[in-house]
């Protein structure tokens, strides 16, 4: 977030009629912050959006301590959520013991206050491999002993209607290769619920259509 | 799935005792308590670590058949096509997918392939960002 000087330095470049470039340029923003700003200015005189509320929502976030706290221990615990949807993070927040149900912040500004507590997306990378190399040795010294024929393993697995088409044969000289397209015949999406073991191959399996979706997840 | 036996050898325990799987979000935790109600030992998987499963391999076994299935039979319905995939997975595929996973785990365990143990030089190491620290 830009602090409110640089803010009134981009208004006043623009009343001194200043090209846009140069204003950008010396202000370190973009353009279309330094749109807003003037807008906003020409608006109702402030380079804020309201100016009853100025900038308090990341404020609240900066400096409402708890939060910072919090999200403190859950980037050096857990900081591989950090890779997933955002919303992962909000919901193990608020199963945090002192949690307030109206954390000071959203997705977007979430990115600014991990870096004011000092974790940038190398450092969560690098105590997110840490972990993970430390999880896996430890689940492997636990699974070791365990025979292969005491283990189920479960898991689901989705498989898009595209992808139960595979087309063969060679493509004519000269023409694009059908099998590498996409094929456009509607098919019906399948999740499959699956638990295998050693003894028996397929242990249990459930076959569930389902609709049309962006990614396994949904 | 069987109950585990407290106290009883890993070669005393009857099969399909412990459950294995990711950490995916959907999955969820009171289905967890009520399978822990029941006797079964959860077992989950360490994050991004699908190379430890032997389901992974299974899948990409079961995406095949399920093309081969709709190339060579389209008029079979849908979900048959993706039953007949997953029966049609041999049982000793699966034991070999089982046993590719258990190499790959002895392979993250230094006591087994650090230097001067019985596993050294056996198993192909792992990439140097993966390599635990030596004992």
């Amino acid at each position: 977030m830009f602090p409110l000087a640089v803010r009134w330095q981009v208004i006043r470049n623009c009343q001194r009629g200043l090209p846009w470039d140069s204003i950008v340029l010396h202000a370190g923003c973009s353009l279309a912050e330094a749109h807003e700003w003037w807008e906003n200015f020409q608006h109702h005189g402030s380079p804020w959006g309201d100016d009853a509320i100025h900038d308090r929502h990341a404020d609240a976030a900066r400096f409402n301590a708890p939060f910072l706290r919090a999200l403190d221990g859950l980037v050096r615990s857990h900081p591989e959520i950090f890779f997933r949807e955002l919303s992962s993070i909000f919901k193990r927040l608020a199963v945090l013991p002192d949690s307030d149900e109206r954390w000071p912040t959203s997705s977007s500004s979430l990115g600014e206050v991990l870096r004011l507590i000092g974790f940038s997306v190398k450092k969560v990378e690098r105590l997110a491999g840490e972990r993970s190399l430390a999880l896996v040795v430890a689940h492997c010294r636990l699974s070791r002993h365990i025979p292969d024929r005491c283990m189920v393993v479960a898991d689901e697995t989705h498989i898009h209607g595209e992808a139960m088409i595979r087309l063969r044969g060679r493509s004519l000289v000269g023409q694009p290769l059908e099998a590498l397209a996409p094929d456009p015949r509607p098919r019906q999406r399948f999740s499959s619920i699956v638990a295998i073991s050693h003894n028996t191959g397929i242990l249990e399996l459930t076959v569930n259509e389902v609709p049309p979706a962006q990614c396994g997840d949904d | 799935m069987n109950g585990y036996v407290p106290g009883a050898l890993w070669e005393d325990q009857p099969p399909h005792r412990v459950l294995l799987y990711d950490n995916a979000s959907v999955h969820n935790p009171v289905a967890d308590e009520i399978l822990t109600l029941n006797g079964a030992l959860l077992l989950h998987l360490p994050p991004y670590s699908p190379n430890l499963s032997s389901i992974e391999p299974t899948f990409a076994d079961y995406k095949r058949n399920v093309r081969d299935l709709t190339y060579h039979h389209p008029e079979l319905p849908d979900r048959l096509t993706h039953v007949l995939a997953f029966a049609s997975i041999p049982l000793a595929t699966t034991q070999g997918h089982y046993r590719e996973a258990r190499r790959e785990l002895w392979r993250h365990l230094p006591e087994l392939t650090g230097p001067g143990r019985p596993l050294q030089g056996v198993l192909p190491p792992l990439p140097i960002e993966l390599a635990p620290p030596q004992p």
